[in-house]
């Protein structure tokens, strides 16, 4: 499968999950108002989560159905991420050097998410699932920066 | 320093193509051409595997050369 096409997937599934989470977030401040007297009932809008599973159903079977007609066991199809299936010692290098890289962007990264995260009293008036938001971004910044050191290799 | 092959030059002497020589030493076709022209130097098991397929020594397939100022 085309690395640019397992880039997308990837960057689709996250983006999805972060849907379904920030509908989970808007469920869970309900259900603590409920507890805390304020509320009357909790309401859970299913369209994301039903969207996303339903997607990486999808995903998740081309993926699987593509790994196991190259000859890759079970337990590598449904576990290993298809970035990171290697068939020689120069995948492997290649490999080795983006994981590298986004090593390097996860220390950057790190410090000015959690910097981001000092905004959330602010924020979180008009955006209650900023958290959410902000920890979707690191691996977002770590499978852009696998994706392009990897592509850029390969060029 | 560069590490130069001749394997281009060998593989059209046996008549192996790059996905018959990358079957015969275990990797695939895209390494075989990225170690032709120089963009990957291979392992030395890989380099060995190689010479064997050409019944060849090392240095009569490799050869180490000094970059230019």
């Amino acid at each position: 499968m085309k690395l640019s096409v397992i880039y997308m997937m990837n960057v689709i599934v996250l983006g999805l999950f972060g849907w379904a989470m920030v509908t989970y977030y808007d469920a869970a401040s309900q259900f603590q108002r409920l507890m805390s007297g304020n509320g009357d009932d909790v309401i859970i809008n299913i369209t994301p989560i039903f969207i996303t599973l339903l997607i990486v159903s999808i995903i998740g079977f081309m993926i699987t159905r593509n790994k196991r007609r190259n000859n890759k066991g079970w337990k590598e199809a449904l576990l290993l991420p298809s970035e990171l299936c290697e068939d020689d010692e120069r995948e492997k290098t290649l490999t080795a050097h983006a994981c590298r890289n986004a090593y390097i962007a996860m220390m950057f990264t790190s410090p000015l998410l959690i910097a981001a995260m000092t905004l959330q009293p602010v924020v979180s008036k008009q955006f209650p699932a900023y958290p959410i938001l902000v920890l979707l971004f690191l691996p977002f910044v770590q499978i852009s920066v696998f994706y392009f050191s990897l592509r850029r290799k390969l060029r | 320093m560069m590490l130069n092959n001749r394997i281009r030059e060998l593989r059209a002497r046996f008549r192996f193509t790059q996905q018959e020589l990358a079957s015969k030493v275990g990797v695939t076709r895209q390494t075989i051409a990225a170690v032709e022209k120089g963009e990957y130097v291979p392992s030395l098991l890989l380099a060995m595997k190689i010479c064997r397929e050409f019944d060849m020594s090392i240095e009569e397939v490799f050869q180490l050369q000094e970059e230019s100022e």
